[in-house]
């Protein structure tokens, strides 16, 4: 089995699968808007690609081994309740052929922090319902609970209120290595953030402010090899959370380097800067505790943008000063950056697909397709008139 | 990176249409992800070259050193050179000049400009891209330096890639797997015997042919001169025929025990003997190679004739896992050093030596694998079998089995070929005067087909009825441990006399026969202990056709023949039997398959069987029904004959539900199949029910007359008189033998037929059998 890293081309959205050398896989976030489900529109089918490289169990039931919703917007969990299954997993149907997902991560504090800040969409809803519903069956079965019903629970709550859940919560600077209730050795998460709650009222507000998220730096192995592949992932965590980080995190920065970066928040100027790009331009500074948060690349390290093309406007995110701060870092490690909407092209964006070799993480070749030559261009990308 | 353009030079020998079409292939490759850039076609004069720089993708920190460990750029330029036939043919794609050729597979040639080329696919380049067009190239073409670039080009999926040969002009016939048996962890060498042909092309420039002979040669000085010779063959003055030696070689183990093996793919760059020497020492068997020499140094020391004479080298070098399609990992590497009487070597390190190609010998390993059996081919799973009859039908089983690499071991034949058995023999004549040759026995001739095969059939000529019956001919002709005896004659005279040999025969016997011109086939296999027989086997298979109204039309119909038939089955040894060679292959080689398959899978181990195909209207496909033929019950005549009573498993069945449906009385009917004088055997194939004025009661059953000679004759009638009334059978209530009445009833039935008739007896502890003797028996006594 290879590990690989999948970036489905969502727009300005994230939606990542990891699939480890043992075969089990994690997603992190979906964003699968209405029209990619439309096959008359132009944008990707993420959700035929998705299930192409999932597994189904013995029941024939497709499903994820593990889901993390790192923050609850609209572009991180679209399509929740359009393609998973929701709720106990004895009520998955046949012909609604729903994804199962067998443990939850989810982080109650970044749920908090969310919902004080904005009124939350019906998918997140329905994500916080499920992982409830999932907390309680713990509560009531302890770790008796199976597949479809599991679930891990991502940095502390407030006021002790993951206390009784010790068995499945994961703190802050905790490394975990356990899927689906079993340990794997081909991958570990570092859980960096959500930070704990900020007893200072003010502190505690922009975390808030700052699209609080599930922060891991993921270490897999690669056909047989451990640590091939560092994966930073941080959903649309902004600068004062990296600022935090790094003051944290300087001395000992090891939980803070990938081979592959996640730029948060779909290439945002907001990630690096406490100032706007769309009011200030070119005379916007770089908060540089934040920039070393995120410049921790080793050799080659890509930096991806999961976002639309990066263009050269006023438009944040994707922001053009943010890629060419990335492109900058990169370059102290001989890295790269890469926007998942841009490649292989504008008009054809395709799945990024990483896979993780002995020899480190490294794109996949990409092929010609036969479509590409003989696909719908006889009928071209808009309707033609015949006279 | 610089792209150079050419310009556009317009020769008149490029078509619009062709312009037309690399244009088309250039928009297709550069529209692959991985094409960066894509130069202006140059038209020169005869191909048209195309420059693509090609970004490889790399992990992280090798491409951010710009380069793989293996020697890839990140960016590497690709030339594509569009042959003038294009796009019938396809565009060969090369490499930098100072690509490194040590890389698995790379062609053995360079393009004219001394460009390396990668083989980008397995199998002809131009049939895949007839399935693939360029884009299929430019795919191959990245994925190639995709792998080049982590050293993955050879796998362990794959296998191993040998070093290229294939375009060496020069080769070595040798049975492979013999040279490879010789290898073994201490490391070593071993001179064996080996011919040689050597066509001078030019001054210093030679062509040469070798083969090796599995035969070990102890070289000294006292055996050297008989060894070693050379001379010229015809009368060109340019052949030369030798004779000499092989040296093989073979690598030993490290110092931690562990065998050498040799993980580094190198391209084939021997030219002399300090590059043959560097070569040893890459395979690990530079001490096994300097060993070998030596000795031949000093062994050719004092022999007067001066050469020179040709060498082959052969080494059996290990690599890490299995060599592609191949079920070992020991690579052959040959090649070919000419050496003097005297000083061996006089120029040392600068004597040249030539790579060689390697032939496979026809072996029956090679055509195993060929026929897909490489898994399965040895002996204990393809268990030996032997041909009686070398027929049109038995000469196409046999040379089947013998491409397979499984011949018979032997043939029973006494016959010879005559002109018309041109026509659908295997067997090919000869041209012009030789065919004389070819009017020799079929046996011995076919026995000297296979030997081409490199597999061995030994000939009987003799009568197969006295081969079968003399122990000193059958002991040889069958020897122990022959699995099957296939008896392709079509004989009813050989099948009588193989029934009759009951047990002395060794393995079971199967037979393949056709009928009605090809319209018809069966193959028949016995069962263990030769039961089901293939008496047994023949009578069920007549009574299964007649309950096959297609099958029956054919095997039973009168048609051309003669009302009153008692033989069945023409042979197609018959000169009557009209039919194509074609048609006899259908059946032929269904009949190979079939012993293959049961040679992999073994004889049924319970029942015999029978596999009946029936050619489909358009004459084109044979359609096969399987079936089944549990063990015949066989039940001894009582009184004092040596007559039996075979009885079918589906008769024995009928008889025992029609006795549960009279449990206080006796029962009977009346018995149908065919009656064997040379073996003494009724074969009871069907019943037939009593009449309805037959009476039953507890100590007395008797056979009513209502319409059962209409059925007896209707049922004969439809078989052609093949199958018939054999006597009858009725029940007793308790384990008693045949009664009084029983002795009566038989003697009277004699005496109201020629032929003998069976008085069949169930009793509720089995059979019991009477033998009624038939009027001429009665008469003489």
């Amino acid at each position: 089995m290879k590990a690989k890293l999948n970036f489905f081309p969502v727009g300005n959205g994230d939606m990542t699968l990891l699939e480890t050398e043992s075969g089990k896989t994690i997603l992190v976030d979906i964003n699968i808007r209405a029209a990619a489900d439309n096959p008359d529109d132009e944008t990707p089918d993420v959700a035929t690609e998705l299930r192409d490289r999932l597994k189904r169990d013995s029941k024939g039931r497709l499903y994820a081994d593990a889901f993390l919703l790192s923050h609850p917007d609209q572009d991180h969990c679209g399509g929740l309740r359009n393609h998973f299954h929701l709720g106990p997993p004895d009520e998955w149907s046949k012909d609604d052929d729903k994804i199962l997902i067998r443990e939850i991560w989810s982080s109650p504090m970044v749920f908090r922090r969310a919902s004080s800040n904005h009124t939350l969409c019906k998918d997140a809803k329905e994500f916080n319902s499920e992982a409830r519903r999932r907390v309680q069956a713990f509560r009531d079965h302890g770790n008796d609970v199976g597949e479809g019903d599991r679930i891990l629970i991502l940095g502390e709550d407030e006021n002790g209120k993951t206390d009784d859940l010790d068995d499945i919560l994961i703190r802050v600077d905790e490394t975990f290595s356990r899927i689906n209730g079993a340990d794997d050795n081909t991958f570990s998460a570092y859980l960096l953030a959500p930070l704990p709650k900020d007893e200072d009222e003010e502190g505690e507000e922009e975390l808030s402010k700052n699209k609080s998220s599930t922060i891991l730096q993921f270490t897999l192995s690669g056909e047989g090899y451990a640590d091939q592949c560092r994966y930073l992932t941080g959903g649309d965590a902004e600068v004062a959370i990296w600022e935090k980080l790094w003051n944290k995190h300087e001395d000992d920065p090891d939980c803070m380097t990938y081979d592959v970066l996640l730029t948060p928040h779909h290439c945002s100027w907001h990630s690096l800067s406490y100032d706007s790009w769309s009011d200030m331009g070119e005379d916007a500074e770089v908060c540089q505790v934040a920039r070393d948060a995120l410049s921790q690349g080793r050799s080659g390290a890509l930096l991806i943008a999961s976002s639309n093309p990066v263009k050269d406007d006023k438009n944040d995110p994707p922001c053009i000063r943010a890629k060419r701060e990335y492109e900058d870092i990169a370059n102290d490690f001989s890295g790269e950056f890469k926007c998942v909407g841009e490649l292989p092209s504008e008009d054809n964006p395709d799945v990024l697909e990483i896979k993780v070799t002995k020899n480190g993480p490294k794109p996949l070749v990409r092929h010609l397709a036969s479509s590409t030559i003989l696909g719908t261009g006889a009928i071209g990308r808009q309707p033609l008139g015949h006279g | 990176m610089v792209v150079s353009r050419w310009d556009m030079a317009e020769t008149e020998s490029f078509t619009k249409q062709y312009r037309s079409g690399i244009r088309q292939a250039c928009a297709v490759i550069s529209a692959h992800p991985a094409v960066q850039q894509i130069s202006e076609p140059d038209y020169g004069e005869t191909t048209v070259r195309v420059n693509i720089v090609v970004e490889v993708p790399l992990p992280n920190a090798w491409r951010a050193e710009g380069q793989s460990p293996y020697g890839v750029m990140r960016f590497e330029e690709v030339c594509l050179d569009f042959p003038p036939d294009f796009p019938l043919d396809p565009p060969e794609p090369s490499l930098r000049p100072d690509f490194s050729r040590d890389l698995a597979h790379m062609q053995p040639w360079l393009t004219q400009d001394g460009r390396p080329v990668p083989c980008i696919q397995d199998g002809k380049m131009s049939e895949f891209s007839h399935q693939e067009g360029v884009r299929g190239v430019i795919n191959q073409t990245v994925l190639w330096l995709d792998h080049a670039a982590e050293g993955r080009l050879i796998s362990e999926e794959q296998g191993w890639e040998p070093t290229r040969r294939d375009q060496l002009p020069d080769y070595i016939v040798a049975d492979e797997d013999v040279l490879r048996r010789y290898v073994d962890k201490r490391g070593g060498y071993r001179f064996l015997q080996y011919h040689y042909l050597r066509n001078e092309k030019a001054e210093g420039v030679d062509e040469l042919y070798g083969q090796i002979i599995d035969k070990q040669t102890p070289l000294s000085r006292e055996s050297a001169k008989n060894i070693f010779q050379e001379g010229p063959i015809g009368v060109s003055g340019k052949l030369f025929g030798g004779m000499g030696l092989a040296l093989i070689l073979w690598p030993g183990k490290q110092p931690s025990g562990e065998p050498v093996i040799c993980e580094k793919y190198a391209q084939e760059n021997v030219i002399d003997l300090a590059s043959l020497k560097a070569r040893a020492s890459l395979y690990g068997c530079h001490r096994e190679l300097t060993d070998g020499l030596s000795r031949l140094s000093s062994s050719v020391t004092g022999y007067d004739q001066a050469g020179p004479f040709n060498l082959a080298i052969i080494f059996c070098v290990r690599r890490p896992f299995n060599l592609i399609g191949k079920t070992t990992p020991i690579e052959l590497c040959a090649y070919f050093i000419d050496f003097h009487a005297g000083e061996a070597f006089p120029n040392g390190d600068a004597t040249p030596v030539q790579p060689a190609g390697l032939r496979e010998q026809i072996s029956p390993t090679l055509l195993a694998r060929l026929s897909g059996l490489s898994d399965q081919g040895n002996e204990d799973s393809h268990p030996s079998w032997a041909l009686i009859g070398a027929g049109s039908l038995g000469s196409k089983l046999a040379l089947h089995m013998t491409r397979a690499g499984f011949a018979p071991v032997s043939v029973v034949d006494n016959s010879t070929i005559s002109p018309h058995n041109a026509a659908r023999h295997a067997l090919i004549p000869p041209s012009g005067d030789m065919q004389l040759r070819f009017l020799d026995a079929k046996a011995r001739l076919l026995s000297e087909a296979v030997a081409g095969f490199s597999q061995t059939t030994t000939p009987f000529v003799h009568d197969v009825v006295k081969v079968i019956n003399t122990r000193s001919l059958s002991k040889d002709a069958w020897p122990k441990g022959t699995w099957a005896i296939v008896n392709t004659t079509a004989s009813l005279r050989v099948r009588a006399a193989l029934c009759a040999a009951g047990n002395n025969i060794r393995g079971r016997v199967i037979e393949s026969v056709l009928y009605g011109g090809g319209k018809l086939g069966l193959i028949a296999t016995e069962g263990p202990h030769r039961n089901p027989g293939l008496g047994d086997l023949f009578s069920y298979f007549y009574a299964y056709c007649k309950s096959h109204a297609s099958m029956r039309e054919i095997l039973f119909g009168t048609g051309d023949h003669d009302l009153e038939r008692t033989t069945i089955g023409q042979g197609c040894g018959s000169s009557t039997m009209r039919m194509s060679d074609g048609r006899i292959s259908l059946f032929g080689a269904a009949s190979a398959e079939y012993l293959l398959s049961k040679q992999r899978d073994g004889l049924p181990d319970e029942n015999g069987e029978l596999l009946v195909g029936l050619l489909d209207q358009s004459g084109l496909g044979v359609s096969w029904h399987h079936v089944n033929v549990p063990p015949f019950t066989v039940v001894e005549c009582g009184n004092g004959e040596k007559w039996s009573v075979h009885i079918s498993d589906e008769v024995v069945t009928k008889i025992v539900q029609e006795v549960s449906l009279w449990p206080n009385a006796e029962t009977g009917g009346v018995l149908i199949g065919r009656q064997d004088e040379i073996t003494q055997t009724f074969y009871v194939v069907d019943v037939l029910s009593a009449p309805p004025d037959s009476t039953r009661s507890p100590h007395e059953f008797v056979l009513g007359q209502e319409g059962i000679r209409k059925s007896i004759d209707d049922y004969s009638e439809e078989t052609n008189w093949t199958l018939y009334c054999l006597g009858t059978w009725h029940s007793h209530l308790n384990p008693s033998g045949p009664s009084g009445l029983d002795r009566q009833t038989a003697q009277a039935i004699g005496l109201a037929r020629l032929a003998p008739s069976a008085l069949l007896i169930h009793t509720p502890d089995g059979f019991q059998a009477l033998l009624a003797g038939g009027r001429s028996r009665t008469d003489e006594q």
